[in-house]
């Protein structure tokens, strides 16, 4: 397709496809002197082909910025072989990374500054003292919080609380101080008569499965 | 390492439990999988965890591919299906904790928190506002290091499909730009006339 016979003879579809083919090539680099002629051809009854083929260019050239920022971050992802089994970076990845950067260094802190109760419910740290609780609507938060823990344990419906926090956002303020937003984590008892479980699928997808009951009870007994 | 992706990767021992293979393996294809995951994610999910978890996937269950031929095409869905689900999940987690606290989420862009410029955020939207079948061939191309023929491996379609894919997705991403930028105009010109009656009156 080389001369303007063949140009002329073609449908609109055809004629469209071709200068899209045409441009195309000219940005990927692989325009043969063939294309280049039919270019030319094209070019000396619509000169709007060069506008085409000057934005295209350019928006080429953008989305290949995008695509070095993305290469960037991609060249930084090694496969978990490294650093133990593909459970522990599991771990890693659906807890603290999944929040990212310098937040992992966050939960480890706010650990250290606000204190946990223990799962073991005999080593509360910061749970009230029987006969010392404030009034639930004169309490502080942690105050109110503190009781909740102490009245659920009692009753049995918490366990006790996850010592570690998951940081959501840490937001560094104009003062120089940072405010974090996070999740306590409180485990609590329920008896059910139906469970679910999720799984994976062999192509990552999530799906939900039902948990045999009846065989976990004669696990647990055998 | 040269991280060109090839045709030498060796993906038969990778599948066979080979450790170095298989890392082998995933820096000569991480790239694409990138690429793929920024064509399939939800806009606020971030890049590099999708990436770990495709990462994690590829080591669990790399095994089960049965052709190494079809360790591409595998890779492909197992990382579109990370990036849908995966990508949704932690968007709406993430979401709904700030919600309840009363906050929304500042908006990054696309790929995390990578400074673009005005150009390439501009016209990554209208690339990902392409259909499905455009998307990715278009934004795969722009690795410098992926030809047709890799393309068409990875998305196993003939070769000329793919071509024809791209030419005609950087045909709709002009005309898509093309249109924007008239309705920005427009919408300046309305503007314009409005402040400039309201000044008048």
């Amino acid at each position: 397709m080389n001369d303007d016979q063949n140009q002329s003879n073609m449908s609109p579809e055809n004629s469209a496809h071709l200068r899209d083919l045409l441009i195309s090539r000219v940005i990927d680099g692989s325009a043969s002197p063939e294309d280049w002629s039919s270019f030319r051809i094209l070019a000396a009854t619509d000169a709007e082909v060069w506008t085409d083929l000057s934005d295209a260019q350019r928006e080429h050239e953008a989305l290949c910025e995008v695509m070095h920022a993305a290469t960037a971050i991609a060249d930084g992802v090694d496969l978990p072989g490294g650093s133990g089994s593909p459970l522990v970076f599991e771990s890693r990845v659906t807890t603290a990374s999944r929040w990212g950067g310098w937040a992992i260094a966050a939960v480890v802190l706010l650990g250290w500054f606000t204190g946990t109760i223990s799962m073991n419910p005999g080593q509360t740290n910061t749970g009230p003292t029987a006969g010392m609780l404030p009034a639930l609507q004169q309490a502080s938060p942690d105050e109110a919080f503190g009781q909740y823990l102490h009245a659920g344990q009692t009753s049995g419906q918490v366990v006790g609380e996850m010592p570690n926090q998951i940081v959501i956002e840490t937001l560094p303020l104009e003062d120089g101080t940072i405010e974090v937003t996070f999740i306590r984590q409180v485990v609590e008892r329920r008896v059910l008569d139906q469970a679910f479980r999720e799984a994976v699928d062999e192509f990552g997808n999530s799906v939900v499965v039902p948990v045999d009951l009846g065989q976990l009870k004669s696990k647990k007994s055998q | 390492m040269n991280e060109r992706w090839d045709q030498t990767l060796p993906i038969e021992s990778a599948i066979a439990g080979h450790s170095d293979a298989l890392s082998q393996v995933w820096v000569g294809v991480r790239r694409w999988v990138a690429v793929i995951l920024i064509a399939h994610k939800p806009r606020e999910a971030d890049l590099e965890d999708l990436l770990q978890l495709v990462a994690l996937q590829v080591c669990r269950k790399v095994h089960e591919v049965r052709d190494p031929s079809l360790f591409k095409p595998w890779l492909r869905t197992v990382t579109i299906n990370i990036a849908r689900e995966q990508g949704r999940k932690a968007t709406r987690k993430r979401a709904g904790m700030l919600r309840l606290v009363g906050r929304s989420r500042n908006e990054p862009d696309q790929i995390g928190n990578m400074q673009l410029s005005e150009d390439a955020k501009r016209v990554l939207d209208a690339a990902l506002s392409l259909p499905e079948k455009y998307r990715e061939p278009v934004l795969m191309r722009c690795q410098q290091s992926m030809s047709y023929k890799q393309i068409a491996e990875v998305l196993s379609l003939p070769e000329t499909t793919i071509e024809t894919r791209i030419a005609r997705g950087r045909r709709m991403l002009r005309e898509t730009i093309e249109l924007q930028t008239k309705q920005e105009l427009e919408a300046r010109k309305k503007q314009g006339t409005r402040i400039a009656r309201v000044g008048g009156a």
